[in-house]
């Protein structure tokens, strides 16, 4: 007999296979053997590198910046599989590092292997590479080069533009305005001018909220003259230059150089799609075949299509057994199902990501001008909330910073919002800028610990002096910002009982300090307060554990 | 024969795991969907608390939980909070002869330098060079002199810096709502300790703030 038909039956199961295979492996996999910058970063945050070290400063631990460059590869695994050997083994670098960063021993990585660590050395070498800066544009006249200079380098700009009022008045056409000994006088020296009485300057004085200009006694003649020619030539009607600028994106691709990226499962996802349709395909022409070669042996019986043969198959053998694999089948894939999905995730909001109503970037603020976290959240240290900053701390910086530059002259539209919410018309006179109407900033919660327990930043902040991500996970990265821990009790608990309280140099456990020191006298019994022969006091030991902690 | 079975059973058992996991992964939360909740009674609070809002709260502004004080109040213990000088010239020059160190202020050289680290550095640098990140990214909102180490500083009252916090300056704005009126003063002696003449707290409160204080007291 023609064994076709089996050929294609085989390659049938084999192809759908491979296919089901592929799609779980993308989803699924994550192990990769060779070091790569990608596996490292993800390296460092699972295992919470961050909380000591970043790239470009001291945290607890030193920078990591170039780390690569001034110690061996070598030395770094060993460093970092186990810096309490290196040490021990006598190693001066070992004990230098410890001793310049005040006794605090880094923890040790026994797990992880070479090409692990090799990963996270390879991103931090990326990370450390000097980024692109942008270029900037070309030069028009020698005079006009020289009063662009001075205006930036008498920090000019800092209170007056071209085209619009920031806190002097806009410099657009000053010099078809006033005088040019006024002018050169008003720069000079504008209180002299005031004071000799003359009304313009007082006028503008006034006009202007009170706010006295600089006095610019340093400035030549040739200076003012400079920067008047500069201001002149940005005063003329430019030519449509601008118009063929196009705005760059610079938005980043978010995983890459891994291979197991978002890229590669569409791929691996459009394969199995099309290897399932090639499978569908072979078997109907399967069928269509044996059908043939039924009809040519003379025999009457064709065989069905895959719903009739399913039909068929399930009502004719052992009907018991089947129908009880297929609710042993159902029931197994609910189970999975409702444990993976049900015990582990109701209620349990991590990666919650709500879109904010600005579209604040931590990763900006926090990250790249790492701005301190408390700048914003200052009630972290006194309060059980950390408080969501109020529309005044953002105007802190955001006064000056509107990033016109970047919008073709217009206030960038996320700081727009801010304005809008204040009614603050950044273009009117100071003093006339707070309009009488503003409303507020609704934004979406995304850390709901629930009303039946209690949690209080200030203790755990400003007492425990515990870092923001250690809970909070790398903000400073985080572009939209997610909820990072479970907030489940058993990672509260496990912090509770793993983490050791430092009594003897914390004033707010002064208290609990004498009483220890007394029961040791009276006893004369150190080891309920010692683990591996150290002096160990977890939170659990001094009640970190009792219920009516955090549930009353 | 029940192996058999399984044999054609494979597939959908198979198939319907995978189906499993990714309707699973579907269901997690993540971007706008915070996940499936079990029992809200138990997350949301009946009462207010800060930053904390299921249904809009009816009596104050913008259905906010957080209240402003009352124009004019001064809660038990903040008299400190009371700043009677204008935001504009005139009382940025008045700052200067009636703000001083408050009486009872002792300088703690750890908080000030970590206080001005956190709400001062980001712009104006750790060492206080005008060199700090925001700075260096955004050199347009600089202010003219080089850093605390300029005579302007050195010279500057410590009157017209508490003014600066309290108000604003400028490009610099008002930052009353992040730093109380002691933290105020402990950075204040940070920058002076920056700036080379050194912490000097030469004059107390003089009387005609006193005054002002004690007319608020009877205010109220």
């Amino acid at each position: 007999m023609i064994r076709l038909s089996d050929i294609i039956r085989n390659s049938v199961r084999a192809i759908s296979l491979t296919a089901l295979l592929l799609t779980y492996g993308s989803y699924v996999a994550k192990a990769q053997d060779a070091p790569s910058a990608a596996k490292g970063k993800e390296l460092f945050e699972q295992q919470a590198c961050f909380a000591c070290h970043a790239i470009d400063r001291v945290v607890i631990g030193p920078a990591l910046k170039d780390i690569t460059k001034q110690k061996s590869e070598e030395w770094l695994i060993k460093w970092i599989r186990n810096n309490v050997q290196l040490r021990e083994s006598g190693d001066k670098d070992a004990i230098a590092i410890y001793k310049e960063y005040n006794g605090a021993a880094m923890n040790t990585y026994e797990h992880l292997s070479d090409n692990d660590i090799k990963s996270i050395l390879l991103w931090i070498e990326e990370e450390s590479s000097p980024k692109a800066a942008p270029a900037s544009g070309g030069a028009p006249d020698a005079l006009v080069q020289k009063g662009k200079e001075l205006f930036e380098q008498q920090a000019c700009m800092a209170c007056h533009a071209i085209d619009r009022v920031v806190i002097g008045p806009a410099l657009k056409d000053v010099t078809k305005r006033r005088s040019k000994d006024w002018l050169h006088s008003w720069i000079k020296n504008n209180v002299q001018l005031r004071e000799s009485g003359d009304p313009d300057a007082i006028a503008l004085y006034k006009e202007y909220n009170s706010a006295a200009m600089n006095v610019y006694e340093n400035l030549t003649t040739e200076d003012i003259d400079a920067i008047l020619a500069w201001i002149d030539y940005e005063s003329a009607p430019k030519v449509a230059e601008d118009s063929g600028k196009t705005k760059t994106d610079d938005g980043k691709s978010a995983n890459e150089g891994s291979f197991y990226n978002k890229t590669t499962l569409y791929v691996v996802a459009i394969i199995a799609v099309v290897l399932l349709i090639v499978a569908i395909i072979l078997y109907r022409i399967r069928r269509k075949l044996s059908n043939v070669i039924k009809e040519f042996e003379g025999s009457e019986q064709k065989e069905k299509s895959l719903t009739e043969h399913l039909k068929n198959k399930y009502s004719t053998s052992r009907r018991t057994i089947n129908t009880l694999l297929i609710i042993v089948s159902v029931g197994l894939v609910l189970g999975i199902y409702g444990f993976y999905f049900g015990v582990t995730e109701v209620g349990v909001q991590r990666g919650y990501a709500p879109t904010q109503p600005i579209a604040y970037s931590h990763a900006l603020h926090a990250g790249e001008l790492n701005i301190d976290c408390r700048y914003c959240h200052s009630t972290v240290d006194y309060s059980k909330a950390a408080s969501i900053p109020s529309l005044n701390t953002c105007m802190n910086c955001h006064v000056g910073v509107q990033l016109r530059d970047k919008y073709n002259g217009e206030v960038s539209p996320e700081i727009q919002k801010i304005y809008t919410a204040l009614d603050y018309n950044p273009d009117a006179k100071p003093g006339e800028r707070f309009g009488d109407n503003p409303k507020n900033i609704k934004w979406v919660r995304v850390h709901n610990l629930p009303d039946l327990s209690y949690f209080n930043h200030s203790q755990h902040a400003n007492v425990a002096g515990l870092e923001c991500q250690k809970c909070h996970g790398p903000v400073q990265e985080m572009e939209v910002i997610q909820q990072y821990a479970t907030l489940q009790m058993g990672w509260c608990i496990d912090c509770h009982r793993n983490s050791g309280v430092d009594v003897e140099n914390n004033d707010y456990y002064e208290k609990l300090h004498a009483l220890a020191k007394k029961d040791i006298e009276k006893n004369g019994d150190k080891s309920k307060y010692l683990k591996d022969g150290k002096v160990n006091i977890t939170i659990a030991n001094i009640g970190g554990l009792d219920c009516s902690k955090c549930h009353y | 024969m029940i192996r058999k079975n399984m044999n054609k059973h494979f597939y959908i058992i198979f198939s319907l795991i995978g189906v499993s996991f990714l309707l699973s992964s579907c269901a997690k939360s993540r971007g706008n969907n915070p996940g499936v909740e079990y029992a809200p009674d138990m997350y949301y609070d009946k009462g207010y608390e800060p930053f904390k809002e299921k249904d809009s709260n009816t009596l104050n502004r913008f259905g906010s939980n957080l209240r402003e004080p009352v124009k004019g109040t001064i809660a038990v213990g903040k008299l400190d909070y009371a700043y009677l000088l204008d935001n504009n010239g005139e009382g940025y020059e008045a700052s200067a002869i009636q703000i001083h160190y408050p009486e009872d202020f002792t300088f703690d050289s750890v908080r000030g330098e970590r206080l001005y680290n956190i709400y001062c550095a980001p712009c104006h640098g750790v060492e206080g060079h005008n060199d700090g990140s925001v700075f260096k990214r955004v050199a347009a909102i600089k202010p003219p002199w080089k850093g605390y180490q300029d005579d302007y500083i050195k010279n500057l009252p410590v009157g017209k810096m508490y003014h600066v916090i309290t108000y604003g300056k400028n490009n610099m704005g008002s930052h009353a709502s992040v730093l109380t009126p002691e933290e105020r003063w402990q950075v204040i002696a940070h920058i002076q300790e920056l700036s080379g003449i050194g912490y000097h707290k030469n004059a107390t409160v003089n009387n005609e703030q006193q005054d002002q204080q004690t007319t608020i007291q009877t205010n109220n």
